[in-house]
């Protein structure tokens, strides 16, 4: 363990099996993401080694550069054991947000950092993967240009579609991503007015500015404010070394929640891509798979979480949200926090963990104690009788949150945000699940996609909102010019209706009956609970 | 180029400016390891053609026609170009005797190259309408095999890179990493050997009255196999060639 004496305030350094944290670290000072990382690595978990630039930095992100560079980098290096810049043996980073009170996908996140012409090499070195260290580069220099230049990102993806003539970009070979590399640097000196930076020191530093600047943007402010969270608490910075989840075969990213956070249930709930980075997974541009995926690519891994993520809950006493990366087949856990859920799963959740020993009957129902009776069971599709004809759905898709609503289609937000003001029901139709059009949520009713994941950072939103949420519907297609859409053989105009089916992942043309099924026997549960404390409190004031 | 132009724009002489060229490029010549780019680059190409194989094994048969056919025309291109850098060396050591052991090297390897674009060929096949594809259980055996093979050639690739190096500055640790990647390597064939034996009698065992996937499953699990043959053909003539030019021991 370092010196304390000579240890920077407000910097942290994470690595499991280590004591590192010089000064004490908080949830405030270091953000929820990176305290919980933190946590992970003391209960043995093995995660990435990382440092963190404290939320004091916020306001003022220049001084954190000298304390970073002098001592912070340093021991990243001692405990990672590569180091940043070298040819033979480079670190590369992810420089992550994370405020103490999550934002999902308000912020900006670099990947690749640290991956330049000179240590290109030794990348191919630690991974023998040319295909993964051209692809992780062609990504840097995009995300880059857009996150820290400031180019639009439609600069590069017209570039992609160029290359690959509109088929998937993952059909690319190694010789192909290194010619779209130089070719994305090529773009970036034309539009940006100045060479890519070769300088690793200088990527790190502008990549932490971007990200500390990113709590400023519009759509993170526009959270903070349907949230009601302090803009003064700020962000910190996680530097974390990267585990590559695309260095091939048995290699991926995934995201998932400890229980299900739609109903609560027993069971993992997870998204996972083979030969993929996380964000591909939450950016929810790209469909993923489940849990069977895994096990069946990955079964050492696939154990290992499943251990995993039984720790997580006895250490954080709640259903997690967690992201991870397997490299090689081995598991790194990214990190986690508390998952967020329906009113429905959160009492479930609250419950089970009491009958499992993890919580106390006072946390439970102090977890309890806003939720509705009325919360507790699902809206779903009306049974017909023998005179009516069922109803077929004319699509299929994965259901990121539960319920059923029927509305009107809007294509974008501004269409939504109209139609919701004239008090009509909207539903959202997008191509991907994008945290952009989160303020368009606030006015739908619910959100159907064609393509992202159920633990993309726009269906989580949409489960906090309440809002019925389908994704990656394969047969969906969207013409955003003669504002219609297509689901299978059937044409819609924008302002037609539709109706979601959030419990079966179905997609109905027009009005769809729909009644409330109430949870008999989670309300019995909810009630003796309450009783319970209702009992309890009268004992301990005598009333 | 830059400074040159900066020479140049202090209206320094013209034989000035060509000297300091002369002498940066010749810096630069004298840093690149020609031999270990063609190298490196054959083996990303031996890698995309493994890549390729284990996603066709994992994706079994629910793909198009014209997804498996972009497959076995992906693969014979990459075996071309693999080909072609085969050739360039050859060329290269007709003029320099320190190529030839380039070029052997680059032989064995193509082996692998060809064995793998060959097992493409023959995986497509299996995904013929007519033949419905392999039982799940001979396909996940046949992928751990190309699994396997595919782990080597990254070994492979990591080897080379490190051997780079070795032959640059010939730093202790990265000779010992170098041998310790290359045994890695080598010690995939038996395993491959192991694998192959496994896959052929899940093979007889599933497919005993189906002649045709018999025959299909088997001979890719043998052409599997010498790819794995070739890679411990190439791995020894790499340890041949970095012991030749640094002079560590094995």
């Amino acid at each position: 363990m370092k010196s304390s004496s000579h240890w920077p305030k407000h910097i942290y350094l994470i690595a499991s099996g280590e004591a590192t944290h010089q000064h004490k670290a908080t949830r405030e000072s270091m953000g929820s993401k990176a305290y919980n990382l933190l946590r992970m690595a003391e209960i043995g978990l093995i995660v990435p080694p990382a440092l963190v630039i404290g939320t004091h930095f916020t306001r003022t992100p220049d001084e954190c550069m000298l304390p970073l560079f002098a001592v912070g980098l340093a021991a990243l290096q001692d405990v990672s054991g590569l180091v940043f810049g070298d040819a033979r043996n480079p670190l590369i980073v992810s420089v992550r947000s994370g405020a103490p009170v999550s934002m999902p996908g308000m912020m900006e996140t670099l990947l690749n950092i640290g991956l330049c012409d000179s240590t290109a090499p030794g990348l191919l070195r630690q991974t023998g993967n040319p295909r993964l260290v051209w692809d992780a580069y062609r990504r840097l220099i995009a995300s880059y240009a857009e996150v820290v230049a400031g180019l639009p990102g439609s600069l590069f993806e017209a570039e992609i579609n160029r290359t690959t003539g509109g088929l998937d970009e993952r059909e690319l070979d190694f010789s192909e991503l290194r010619e779209l590399t130089a070719r994305f640097k090529s773009i970036y000196q034309q539009n940006a007015g100045s060479a890519f930076p070769q300088d690793v020191n200088e990527q790190l530093s502008g990549a932490v500015r971007a990200v500390f600047a990113s709590w400023n943007s519009d759509k993170a402010q526009a959270y903070r404010h349907i949230n009601g969270i302090d803009a003064a608490m700020g962000t910190a910075v996680t530097i974390q070394a990267m585990a590559f989840g695309n260095s091939g075969g048995h290699s991926g990213a995934g995201v998932g929640f400890t229980r299900d956070p739609t109903t609560g249930d027993r069971k993992l709930w997870v998204d996972f891509l083979a030969n993929a980075q996380g964000e591909d997974v939450v950016s929810g541009r790209r469909n993923a798979h489940g849990h069977q995926a895994m096990a069946d690519l990955v079964p050492g891994a696939w154990r290992s979480l499943q251990e995993a993520v039984q720790a997580l809950e006895r250490a954080f006493g709640d259903m997690q949200d967690f992201e991870f990366t397997v490299q090689e087949g081995v598991l790194h856990m990214l990190q986690t926090r508390t998952g967020k859920r329906t009113p429905l799963a959160a009492a479930r959740i609250a419950m089970d963990l009491l009958e499992e020993g993890l919580i106390d009957a006072a946390t439970a129902h102090e977890r309890t104690a806003g939720l509705q009776e009325s919360d507790m069971g699902r809206v779903q599709i009306a049974p017909v009788d023998d005179k009516q004809t069922p109803v077929s759905p004319r699509a299929r898709a994965a259901t990121a949150c539960p319920g059923v609503v029927s509305g009107e289609i809007a294509l974008d937000g501004e269409r939504a945000a109209a139609r919701a003001a004239q008090g009509v029901q909207v539903v959202l139709v997008r191509q991907d699940a994008e945290t952009s059009d989160i303020v368009a949520l606030e006015s739908a009713v619910g959100l159907l996609t064609q393509r992202g994941a159920r633990t993309s950072h726009a269906a989580v939103v949409a489960r906090q909102l309440g809002r019925v949420c389908l994704v990656g519907c394969d047969n969906l297609h969207i013409e955003s010019e003669a504002r219609t859409i297509r689901l299978g053989d059937l044409v819609l105009q924008e302002g037609d209706t539709i109706t979601l089916d959030g419990n079966e992942g179905a997609v109905y043309d027009g009005v769809v009956a729909a009644v409330m099924v109430p949870d008999a026997a989670l309300v019995s549960r909810l009630r003796a609970l309450r009783a319970s404390h209702a009992a309890g409190h009268q004992r301990r004031h005598g009333a | 180029m830059r400074i040159a132009s900066v020479m140049l724009r202090q209206q320094l002489p013209m034989g000035m400016v060509a000297d300091e060229a002369r002498m940066l490029l010749a810096r630069v010549l004298r840093k690149r390891t020609f031999e270990f780019d063609l190298l490196a680059e054959h083996a990303a190409y031996c890698h995309a053609l493994a890549l390729a194989l284990c996603s066709a094994l994992e994706d079994g048969s629910t793909v198009s026609a014209e997804q498996n056919s972009n497959l076995v025309l992906h693969a014979k291109a990459w075996e071309r170009k693999a080909d072609h850098l085969l050739m360039e060396a050859r060329q290269r050591a007709e003029r320099q005797l320190r190529w030839v052991p380039v070029v052997e090297l680059l032989e064995k390897s193509d082996d692998v190259a060809d064995a793998l674009e060959e097992a493409t060929f023959i995986f497509s096949m299996t995904r013929l309408d007519s033949l419905a594809g392999l039982p799940p259980i001979v396909q996940a055996a046949l992928r751990r095999l190309a699994d396997t093979t595919l782990a080597a050639i990254q070994d492979q690739i990591k080897a080379i890179e490190i051997a780079r190096r070795v032959s640059e500055s010939g730093e202790p640790a990265d000779s010992e990493l170098f041998l310790q990647t290359l045994w890695r390597m080598l010690r995939a064939e038996r395993l491959c050997d192991e694998l192959s034996r496994q896959a052929r009698m899940k093979i007889v065992v599933a497919l005993a009255s189906v002649p045709v996937n018999l025959l299909l499953a088997s001979d890719l699990a043998n052409t599997i196999e010498k790819a794995s043959d070739g890679l411990l053909a190439a791995g020894h003539a790499l340890r041949q060639m970095v012991i030749n030019k640094t002079g560590i021991s094995a």
